[in-house]
């Protein structure tokens, strides 16, 4: 761990953010969770939060804290998350929101780097790194929504109108205007019709 | 802001640490031994699945909120179940006062 913070250190110029602290108190924690053995111990660097492997991880432990109003509180939240207080934004708390959980940019797993060697590659997404809210919809296997589309979702649309517009157009306007065979209707003798009345011809 | 060099450098520096943490501690051998073992335990994935799990806390009845939930399901349950109703209706009506010939009966095929 010694040699992890002095490398930091060397290549961010001694800065002192909480962007770095909250990572490696992240770190710290981790290191300290494969020494636990069956016991519970709070964590230096991150408030409030019992790392208790026997007991399991409950909700009310990891859900989100209510919407932040105040700096101090943003400031408290963007550690909790791991991200800068400048790039931290929450949620807006429009009654569909999520309390202080972050608004992360979206970049869906199918645009971003296939080569880069991911800690997850199933999921194209690095340890710790700050999850979207609408994650699950945006896998590997699902919507792209981040792609750069090679026609606009609205000319898709246009085209569509277009073409079945046309199509149905055509239709109804010639309905009336069908071609036929060059074909009259046999005529059976009967019935009291007349088919052809004897005249001479002018 | 956030896109400074510095700003970069230091998100590099801090990804660059992570993903070592991550490889030294998921390749570790004495984790099984001291019975954590699996998949490393995440803290981020554990705050996406505690915040889906009760997203419902942080519910409000805003305007907003309120008209998505009208149009996308009071409108289109009641909606459709009124049409039904009122289809369902028609037809009974027109077969019990004998508008339906034998020959337009439903389910004639079966």
């Amino acid at each position: 761990m010694q040699g992890l913070y002095t490398q930091a250190h060397d290549s961010t110029n001694r800065a002192t953010l909480t962007g770095i602290r909250s990572k490696f108190d992240q770190l710290v924690k981790m290191a300290k969770l494969v020494r636990l053995v069956q016991t519970s111990r709070r964590v230096q660097g991150l408030s409030s939060v019992i790392i208790s492997r026997s007991a399991g991880h409950w909700n009310k432990d990891w859900k989100p804290a209510p919407y932040p109003v105040t700096p101090e509180e943003r400031l408290a939240a963007a550690r909790k998350y791991g991200l800068r207080p400048d790039e931290y934004r929450p949620i807006p708390d429009d009654g569909l929101g999520a309390g202080d959980y972050p608004d992360v940019p979206l970049v869906s797993a199918e645009s971003r780097d296939p080569y880069y060697p991911w800690d997850h590659p199933e999921h194209r997404r690095d340890f710790m790194e700050p999850i979207h809210e609408d994650f699950d919809a945006h896998g590997l296997d699902r919507e792209n929504a981040s792609q750069k589309l090679r026609f606009s979702a609205t000319y898709q649309l246009l085209a569509f109108l277009g073409v079945m517009t046309a199509f149905v157009g055509s239709f109804y306007l010639l309905e009336n205007y069908k071609l036929h065979w060059p074909l009259l209707p046999k005529q059976f003798p009967g019935d009291g019709k007349v088919h052809f009345t004897f005249e001479k011809p002018e | 802001m956030a896109d400074t060099p510095g700003a970069i450098v230091e998100r590099a520096a801090i990804k660059a640490a992570l993903k070592r943490e991550f490889r030294k501690q998921a390749t570790n051998p004495h984790r099984h031994a001291s019975g954590e073992g699996g998949a490393l335990f995440d803290p981020a994935l554990q705050r996406f699945m505690s915040m889906k799990a009760t997203q419902y806390d942080y519910f409000k009845p805003t305007p907003k909120a309120s008209f998505m939930g009208l149009m996308f399901i009071a409108v289109p349950i009641i909606g459709y179940g009124l049409l039904l109703k009122r289809d369902k209706e028609q037809q009974e009506m027109r077969i019990r006062t004998g508008q339906v010939s034998y020959a337009d009966r439903e389910f004639k095929f079966l």
